[in-house]
């Protein structure tokens, strides 16, 4: 009993002690917030990777694979439910900024307008199959406040031509040959899909506006001879935004339809010999399949696509089934390494306050010496004694993590607008949103995690009170009494 | 017969200073009866503090026996000796040793505290509340119940600590120069209390003093003298 008393006591007349329970406060404060943000943004980033990517991506096939030749095979499996063929190549483009010649060429260094492209050609009736394309172009579509300009508006073709109309006026604002007539006016270009944000600062890009895609193929004549490489070149019509969400996809992918992308490449659909060409599979798996499920499934899809390709394999060429997380492994690594050094440097912090518990519960023993001696002398035990300082961790400890917790919770519920407060009074955003082009800083409260760090704090104020705790129960009554 | 409330038996003790053995005790017989105030007198340094200490189980002594009411106390566990001190012994220091952060009431409770429970506690609370109350009304103090020690008197913290003693039921006082540190008029005052809680109680005391006048009054004087008690 008295232990509590004197605890009490001890620690009402000893603020310097409220220094542990803000530092613990603190800790437990920024290691939900903090955490809870992040975790946020990984949901987000986990759902707009999730969307950018099918189930599973058939990759590392030969060059000139054919799409057919493995179409079969992969659909053979019961868990497939849909393929649909990628073809990836890279190029730049360049647009044009009137009449026919190139006037400039501006540079950009900053990457994001850099006109350099992954070309990425779909079929787009497959491809809705896969993966949520119309979603994309949905999203792309979309206005929104900070991008008032209309890129995407018209329903493209089956094949993702821009409307003949909107592709005549284009030429005709550059100066190009076209019809008197724009009912006798027959489609060239092919579409081109860029990413929203990417083409937020290009001026003058209008649906139906020439993007001149240029390229290189390697290519060896017949067997024996040595490769040389040959440039490409090719006109695309401007068709519009798209939008995953994973900026990663959205800011380096061009897509085309897959037809003209072919036809570069050399195997142009009526040529005499030429193969549906594809470098990549994208695969939908039948529905609710769990992470571990599609592993499974991938691995038997590698088998089926090495039987359906044949031996030998030429050197250097491995054919990999990828499940959607493994296509962003590096990139939801690096996410996910960033929440944990994050949560590292915040847990020096909790380490921190626990030092500064210790520190003062220590000069406290120090400073109640005699004390300690009197009480032994009035028949109070070993355990008693010890019990004062860590009785004083507790309540420090529990106000800490009370606080913190509470603290946390409340900042995260009110998380938008104090960081609307911010912005608007000190101009200064805690969360930059434009930067993930998000319309409200996401945050996600996991249980166990508060609960973990709850107890973690509690626990450690518990150990480091227990060090000087014992330093006390351990002293000689007499010694203790006659300290000065 | 009684056996004695407390008793040492050939109690030595000694310190060490490194390699080198210190001998303060040499052999220490001693017993109060039920009852009997004790002067211990002696020179300063002589061990009078280090025996009251050993008989007080807050020390050991290197060889020989402590007993209360005729059994070995001593050798007994940690937990035991803690019990036992509590229950048998009241301690009076010369320089009263108050906890300074509790009211002069709240210092005489803590003794109660000491060995319970809280709910033990809370249940006996508003009588033992009473009880101290009325004890520190008995050593004059009924009206100093929530002053803090540094803003009592000295005479007044020592009679708060013998308040303290005295809430404990304990058969034997142990008092080492309680008034060693007061001036002669507080001092008698303080003296005057034990001589009457003495008889009023049948409490015995081992007192120890300086004052030859004042270990006259006591039943029985026994003088430390190179570490052997001689009456
Ligand atoms: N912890 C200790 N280590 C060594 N010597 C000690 C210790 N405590 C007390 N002494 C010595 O023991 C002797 C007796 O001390 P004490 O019992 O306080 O004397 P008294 O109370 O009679 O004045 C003194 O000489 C003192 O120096
Ligand atoms: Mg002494």
């Amino acid at each position: 009993m008295f232990s509590w008393v004197l605890a009490l006591r001890y620690l009402q007349r000893r603020w310097v002690n409220v220094l542990g329970t803000i530092g613990v406060m603190v800790a437990v404060w920024s290691l939900i917030v903090v955490r809870g943000v992040f975790s946020g943004f990984i949901e987000d980033i986990r759902a707009d990777v999730r969307r950018s990517s099918p189930d599973l991506m058939v990759t590392g096939l030969p060059l000139q694979t054919s799409f057919s030749s493995i179409d079969a095979a992969l659909r053979g499996d019961d868990e497939v439910a849909a393929t649909a063929p990628r073809l990836r190549h890279y190029g730049t483009f360049f647009q044009r900024s009137g009449g026919a010649t190139l006037q400039s060429v501006e540079l950009e260094f900053s990457n994001v307008d850099s006109s350099f492209v992954q070309l990425v050609g779909i079929d787009p009736q497959r491809e809705r199959d896969v993966t949520s394309f119309d979603d994309w172009l949905a999203r792309g579509r979309k206005r929104t406040a900070r991008d008032p300009a209309d890129h995407g508006a018209p329903e493209l073709g089956s094949n993702l031509e821009v409307p003949a109309k909107l592709e005549y006026f284009a030429r005709r604002r550059l100066d190009l040959s076209v019809p008197a007539d724009p009912e006798d006016f027959r489609s060239l270009w092919p579409g081109l899909l860029l990413g929203k944000e990417r083409t937020r600062y290009q001026r003058g890009l209008d649906i139906g506006s020439p993007l001149d895609l240029l390229s290189v193929d390697y290519v060896a004549r017949a067997a024996g001879e040595p490769v040389r490489a040959i440039t490409l070149q090719r006109t695309f019509a401007f068709a519009g935004t798209f939008q995953t969400g994973a900026r990663l996809f959205d800011d380096s992918m061009a897509i085309v339809p897959i037809e003209p992308l072919r036809t570069m490449l050399g195997h142009d659909a009526l040529d005499e010999g030429s193969i549906d060409l594809c470098t990549d599979v994208a695969v939908r798996a039948t529905k609710g399949l769990t992470i571990e499920q599609l592993q499974t499934l991938a691995d038997r899809l590698v088998d089926r696509v090495k039987q359906a390709l044949g031996t030998p394999m030429p050197t250097g060429c491995k054919p990999e089934v990828l499940t959607w997380e493994q296509q962003n492994a590096v990139f939801l690594d690096a996410v996910d390494t960033e929440r944990a050094m994050t949560t590292l440097v915040l847990f020096a912090v909790m380490l921190i306050a626990a030092f500064l518990i210790f520190a003062t519960l220590h000069m406290m023993v120090t400073q109640k010496t005699k004390d300690i001696g009197i009480l032994t002398a009035l028949g109070g035990s070993q355990r008693g004694v010890g019990q004062i300082f860590t009785r004083c961790g507790m309540v420090i400890g529990a106000f800490g993590v009370v606080g913190g917790v509470g603290l946390g919770l409340a900042t995260l519920w009110n998380l938008n607008p104090i960081n609307d407060w911010l912005f608007e009074s000190i101009g200064f955003e805690l969360f930059p949103r434009t930067l993930f082009d998000l319309p409200k800083v996401p945050y996600r409260i996991e249980t166990p995690w508060l609960v973990g760090v709850a107890a973690a704090a509690f626990v450690l104020t518990l150990f480091v009170a227990w060090v000087p705790a014992r330093m006390a129960a351990r002293m000689h009554p007499v010694k203790a009494l006659s300290y000065e | 017969m009684n056996a004695p409330v407390l008793s040492a038996e050939a109690v030595t003790k000694s310190y060490w200073l490194g390699k080198r053995e210190i001998p303060i005790l040499k052999g220490v017989d001693l017993a109060v009866q039920r009852g009997e105030m004790v002067a211990l007198l002696g020179a300063s340094g002589a061990g009078k503090s280090t025996l009251l200490h050993v008989l007080g189980l807050l020390d050991a002594p290197t060889t020989g026996r402590v007993l209360y009411d005729g059994n070995q106390v001593h050798d007994l566990k940690v937990t035991e000796r803690a019990r036992l001190r509590h229950q048998h012994v009241g301690f009076v220091f010369q320089f009263y040793h108050l906890i300074p952060e509790l009211t002069a009431l709240q210092n005489v409770l803590l003794t109660r505290m000491m060995q319970c429970s809280v709910a033990q506690y809370w249940r006996q609370r508003k009588a033992t509340r009473q009880e101290a109350e009325s004890i520190l009304g008995d050593v004059g103090l009924s009206s100093r119940l929530l002053h803090r020690p540094s803003e009592l008197s000295g005479g007044e913290r020592q009679r708060v600590a013998i308040a303290r003693a005295l809430l404990q039921n304990p058969r034997v006082v142990l008092a080492d120069e309680p008034t060693g540190n007061l001036d002669s008029e507080t001092a008698d005052g303080v003296m005057d209390l034990l001589f009457r809680i003495n008889r009023e109680r049948q409490l015995a005391f081992l007192l120890v003093t300086h004052n030859e006048e004042l270990a006259k009054r006591c039943h029985r004087v026994v003088r430390l003298r190179d570490g052997v008690v001689v009456n």
